[in-house]
């Protein structure tokens, strides 16, 4: 409202005055409200790739459930100084469980909707259902510290292929970084990218250790020997 | 009358002269450097060996500074052509999620337990790290006063005041020999001061650079653990 006020007030101004200036008025309003506007949002597009973990692949063959919101998700909210900020991570996030899950387990197929069980398919295992349960930006004014905190929170349910339920697993991750005046964007981005790197630690390193997917694997496998301790 | 306000500007010059001396001899550092070998003799690098420094995270409010991992990279890479420092994020891409800050070995014995992973070994192996350091501290801003005040006139502007801060450096690096095993030793550098910026019309810093003073210290006392000579 403010801006359209602006633009009129200025055009009356001009119908009494020179030609030339209102033409300039024309062209530099709708360029003046859209830089307006462009200060009150942010977007920050995440862009993360991962190195390849250095872990054992387990002999599983495993649909990983990635819903559309999941993989098209954008964090959106309007802190108190006006800003609002959007993260878009789903496209990331995707791609980062599913190489994840592709350097864990030995097959993996990417689907995006719960399959029914029991699985037709019986060279599959297990099936993962990955959900993102919370994610949340807070800002230096928000948390009285000189950096951006980034905390995501990712939910992995694992089900067996008759359907019975394995597991829920809750894995947090959590990033920051210093405040950087000269590009306000950056430091989002990189806790961003931090607090998904955090995740992706905690699945690579104790995924493949859990009790009751080593006991599916002694299922498999049939081979004692084979099961970790 | 005029002879009088001469001489009142000589003295006011002459005062201003010896404050900004002292200003400049009190702005220092006092640095306490420790060292503690936990080996008698510590073996020197041999051809195609690297060390690589990592930062400790798990206290995220007071996680050490980039810039003085970099400042530190930087100043152990000036010792010798036969120090290699290996590059600290590309080691821990190589051995991805192993040395992250969430699970990263937090003492010895956790971490030659990783290295009984076969991949983890072959990898450390492969790349040559000898010597791991473990950097842990940072630098805060303990206690700061004093006023400046600026102004604008048409005939012209300034700031008068003085305003001052305390900063403190405290880092400690630990070496692990991946060789053989063992702890090697622990330096720790604790670098205070005090910085001042007095304004006289122009406000003139006197930075006191205690982070720096700790990274060169520091690295300075890592060479002669390490068997390499400052």
């Amino acid at each position: 409202m403010t801006e359209k006020h602006l633009c009129i007030a200025t055009n009356d101004f001009h119908v009494t005055h020179h030609q030339p200036f209102q033409t300039m008025v024309y062209l530099f309003c709708p360029v003046l409200i859209s830089l307006f506007l462009l200060s009150c949002t942010r977007n920050y597009q995440v862009e993360q790739s991962l190195p390849t973990p250095i872990v054992e692949k387990l002999p599983l063959v495993s649909d990983i459930v990635i819903t559309n919101d999941f993989s098209t998700y954008i964090y959106s909210k309007e802190y108190e100084n006006g800003i609002t900020y959007n993260v878009e991570i789903g496209k990331t996030q995707e791609r980062m469980f599913t190489n994840l899950f592709n350097n864990l387990l030995s097959t993996v197929y990417v689907i995006r909707e719960m399959p029914k069980f029991p699985l037709e398919d019986l060279k599959k295992d297990i099936v993962i259902k990955v959900t993102l349960d919370d994610f949340e930006v807070a800002t230096p004014e928000e948390n009285g510290l000189e950096s951006h905190k980034v905390s995501v929170l990712y939910g992995l349910s694992v089900y067996t292929a008759d359907g019975k339920l394995l597991g829920n697993w809750k894995v947090p991750g959590y990033g920051r970084d210093r405040r950087n005046d000269f590009l306000p964007f950056e430091p989002v981005v990189e806790a961003t990218k931090e607090a998904l790197r955090d995740a992706a630690t905690l699945v690579a390193a104790e995924f493949t250790s859990l009790p009751e997917i080593q006991a599916t694997v002694c299922v498999k496998t049939k081979k004692p020997s084979q099961c970790r301790k | 009358m005029i002879h009088v306000k001469t001489s009142y500007s000589a003295y006011q010059l002459v005062t201003g002269l010896w404050v900004l001396l002292l200003v400049l001899l009190t702005n220092c550092s006092t640095a306490r450097i420790e060292q503690a070998k936990h080996v008698s003799n510590v073996s020197t690098l041999e051809e195609g060996e690297a060390i690589v420094v990592l930062a400790r995270k798990q206290d995220r409010t007071n996680e050490t500074e980039q810039d003085f991992l970099e400042c530190l990279n930087e100043e152990l890479e000036d010792v010798s052509p036969q120090l290699v420092v290996f590059p600290t994020q590309e080691f821990m891409d190589s051995l991805f999620p192993w040395f992250e800050p969430r699970i990263a070995p937090a003492n010895p014995d956790s971490l030659f337990q990783l290295l009984a992973q076969k991949n983890v070994a072959k990898i450390i192996s492969s790349l040559g790290i000898r010597h791991l350091i473990w950097l842990d501290g940072d630098t805060d801003e303990v206690d700061k006063g004093g006023n400046i005040a600026c102004t604008v006139t048409p005939f012209g502007g300034g700031c008068f005041g003085l305003s001052w801060w305390d900063k403190e450096s405290i880092y400690e690096a630990s070496v692990w020999d991946l060789k053989l095993t063992q702890s090697v030793g622990k330096v720790s550098a604790d670098v205070s001061g005090t910085s001042y910026m007095p304004a006289l019309i122009l406000p003139i810093p006197l930075i006191a650079r205690t982070q720096n003073t700790a990274c060169e210290e520091l690295a300075g006392q890592l060479k002669d653990l390490m068997g390499f000579k400052k």
